[in-house]
């Protein structure tokens, strides 16, 4: 019972110190962080900004042309529901109206459909514009509605070229098309280009550019494997550092003078320790869950079977706690420990391999190296885990990361002991 | 008070590498009673407690609390003593409410004794009000009254003080004193230490005299000034080095010691009327100006004069 009060004390005042949470979460999470924002890991959950389109269509049907409308046309492809996510299209009466509502920042980019689109489109009339207005602030919006426009009047041009080759090729048989069939061609191209707004939406064009699509999500997935080793790393290398500075609370109860004082109660020296070496278990298996917890759920890091994971993370609580306590107890006070403490902290876990996790191909002596430290065995149990292992691959390296956690704690209890005598 | 024996400490050794800090020590604390270890810093008054406290093991010797020896039961005599260190500690990132709850609990309490109990020494040393501040945000008086309460939850019945009232205002010094006195009329037993001779004064029923590891002198406070014979002390100070009249005066027939120490000297004589004026002559003539006399009945400074050659006073 007395342990389980020492343990609490000493939780509270471990989560009461800033210093203490600093390592725990905030620098781990920063450092493996920062390299998934830069390299722009969140855009599936940030959305692209939808351009608000405002469009006045002064087009009209052309009884030339059977009554055909090339920029009704248009104004249904800006508004299909396969762009929606890119674009949202108004329609406005004139164009005086649509520039203004862009003036007042309503919209993002006015289209204007000039009044004989249609006629000039079936002339092949390069004179014919239509206009794009926008907010001179943006950049994006009006590319994507400039880019809509383009493929439309480029993919109309090219249609009604090649009915114009056809309808020469059918004249040198003595056939001629009629213009209903010319009609029908654009109608066609119509349907056609609608159809395929969704491939517009991803601003390719089917069946040529398709191959960027799968890449594009396949370097989101090389993100996430090179965050989840990152992340396994920093985790690994500040639940060290967490273990050797909650343990240090043994250093500063000397300092104040309270563990002589706990000594002096009706308290075995053994409750005492094991009450805080408890505490920085507990400690560190809080900062190991809610690590794992962030890297799943923030950064979609798949770290494997939970019981192997649990079975994992164990080892790592183990293995910390235990080295954090025998380095404590060769310090002679807080200023020795801080100083000594990072460097041991840093040289072993850079032994052990936590800076580098995400290189695949390090020398082989870099692999024996680690062997040595508690890191390098307890980085093993984990990858294991997330390389989808057997029970045994993970258990053998845990296992022994958590044979130097319990060999470390016995020299660290050893030492404490023979401290005060 | 009783005859029965509290604390019975038997030829109590402690060397640290070769440096004797604590020697032959023996002495006998009585139920009931106020005893105090008085002497200068360095005598060896905080290692006697350590080794009391069961934190330090003798080198050689033992000592029984209530009959519980401290190098073969240490653990019973945890449990019937209160122990007050000479330094705070107590945990300044907790409240004082937390603190005596903790605290209460290594001492075995819980449950509705151990509230009880916090509650009652919060109302003890004044910290009701507070109870629930951070114990680093108290002033260092409230700091040591929250120091000395922790020692008092279990209600020991002995309880040993580490000069507790050391760096702390005129105030909070009165009210610890005065706590110890009532703690004692309640029946608890006091060890004290301290190195103002005023507090063992007042406070002791008896008091053994410490320097340099062993114990000079012991007894009750008149005893202890029967040891000077109703000697006076004469205190001097001078504007100029007293030169060879420091042994002029030593050799005098009713001057029982002379010494100095940071230009502040002080005199033992048998009788003040005679030696005064033979004081001021000698003065006088060597050109010698006298800016400060005092002439004091015999107390325990003059005891420590007496029996070490040296002031108690650092
Ligand atoms: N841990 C230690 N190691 C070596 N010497 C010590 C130690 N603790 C105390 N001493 C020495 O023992 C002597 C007695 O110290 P202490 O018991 O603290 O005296 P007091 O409490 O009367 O001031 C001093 O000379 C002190 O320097
Ligand atoms: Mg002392």
């Amino acid at each position: 019972m007395k342990i389980l009060h020492i343990t609490l004390k000493d939780l509270v005042r471990a989560l009461r110190s800033p210093f203490v949470l600093a390592f725990m979460l905030v620098l781990p999470l920063l450092q493996a962080g920062l390299p998934y924002l830069a390299f722009g890991g969140f855009s599936q959950g940030l959305d692209v900004q939808v351009t608000r389109v405002v469009v006045t269509n002064l087009d009209q049907p052309s009884s030339e042309h059977e009554g055909f409308c090339a920029g009704t046309l248009l104004v249904d492809l800006l508004q299909s529901d396969d762009l929606a996510d890119l674009l949202s299209a108004f329609e406005m009466d004139t164009a005086a109206q649509a520039q203004a509502a862009v003036d007042a920042r309503e919209f993002d980019v006015a289209v204007i459909i000039p009044a004989d689109f249609t006629t000039a489109l079936f002339r092949d009339d390069e004179t014919v514009s239509v206009m794009i207005y926008h907010d001179p602030a943006l950049t994006i919006g009006p590319a994507i509605a400039r880019e809509v426009v383009t493929n439309f009047m480029d993919g109309f041009a090219g249609s009604l070229m090649a009915a114009d080759v056809a309808q020469a090729q059918l004249a040198a048989h003595g056939k001629t098309l009629d213009e209903a069939a010319r009609v029908d061609v654009m109608r066609r191209y119509g349907t056609w280009i609608y159809s395929v707004g969704d491939s517009l939406e991803r601003g390719v064009h089917p069946g040529i550019n398709y191959q960027a699509s799968p890449r594009a999500e396949e370097s989101q997935s090389v993100m996430v494997a090179l965050i989840g080793p990152i992340m396994l790393g920093m985790m690994v290398f500040f639940a060290f550092f967490v273990g050797a500075i909650s343990a240090q609370s043994i250093l500063r109860e000397e300092e104040q003078g309270t563990l002589a004082r706990l000594y002096k109660t009706p308290t075995s020296k053994a409750a005492i320790l094991i009450g805080k070496f408890v505490a920085v278990a507990i400690l560190l298996a809080l900062q190991v869950t809610l690590l794992l917890s962030i890297g799943g759920l923030l950064f979609n890091i798949d770290w494997g079977d939970p019981l192997l994971l649990t079975i994992s993370g164990l080892g790592l609580v183990l293995a910390a706690a235990g080295f954090g306590f025998m380095l404590i107890s060769f310090m002679r006070s807080m200023r020795q420990a801080f100083i000594v403490m990072g460097g041991a902290v840093i040289l072993t876990s850079m032994a052990g391999g936590t800076m580098t996790t995400s290189f695949t191909n390090l020398p082989y002596a870099f692999a024996t190296i680690n062997l040595f430290t508690p890191q390098g065995w307890v980085l093993r149990g984990f990858f294991a885990t997330m390389h989808g292992g057997s029970l045994s691959e993970v258990a053998l390296p845990t296992a022994v990361a958590s044979m130097t956690g319990l060999v470390s704690l016995s020299v660290g209890l050893y030492n404490l002991n023979r401290r005060f005598s | 008070m009783t005859n029965e024996i509290a604390i019975h400490i038997k030829d109590l050794h402690k060397s640290y590498n070769g440096f004797t800090a604590v020697q032959s020590l023996n002495f006998t604390v009585r139920k009931g009673e106020i005893f105090s270890l008085l002497g200068p810093n360095g005598a060896g008054k905080s290692t006697t407690i350590s080794m009391l406290s069961c934190l330090l093991a003798p080198t050689s010797g033992d000592a029984l609390l209530l009959g519980h020896s401290i190098s073969k039961t240490p653990r019973a005599v945890k449990e019937v003593i209160g122990v007050v260190p000479q330094e705070i500690a107590v945990y300044d990132d907790l409240s004082a409410r937390q603190n005596l709850i903790f605290w209460g609990r290594m001492y075995g309490l819980k449950g509705k004794q151990l509230a009880r109990r916090v509650d009652e020494v919060l109302d003890l040393v004044a910290l009701t009000d507070r109870q629930h501040d951070r114990a680093g945000h108290y002033s260092g008086g409230m700091q040591r009254r929250l120091n000395i309460g922790i020692a008092l939850l279990h209600e020991p019945q002995i309880v040993i003080m580490d000069e507790p009232t050391v760096g702390i205002d005129p105030q909070s010094r009165r009210k610890i004193l005065d706590g110890v006195k009532e703690l004692n009329a309640r029946g608890v037993t006091v060890l004290y230490t301290t190195h103002y001779m005023e507090e063992a004064q007042e406070l002791s029923h008896r008091i053994a005299i410490m320097d340099h590891g062993r114990i000079i002198g012991e007894g009750t406070h008149s005893e202890l000034i029967r040891i000077v014979g109703g000697l006076i002390r004469i205190s001097l100070t001078l504007r100029q080095s007293p030169g060879n009249l420091i042994e002029m005066w030593r050799a005098l027939a009713s001057v029982h010691s002379v010494s100095e120490e940071n230009g502040a000297i002080s005199l033992l004589v048998k009788d003040s009327t005679s030696i005064l004026p033979v004081v001021f002559e000698s003065t006088a003539r060597a050109g010698i100006s006298v800016t400060g006399m005092d002439v004091q009945e015999p107390d325990l400074e003059a005891v420590f004069l007496h029996l070490t050659g040296k002031a108690l006073r650092d």
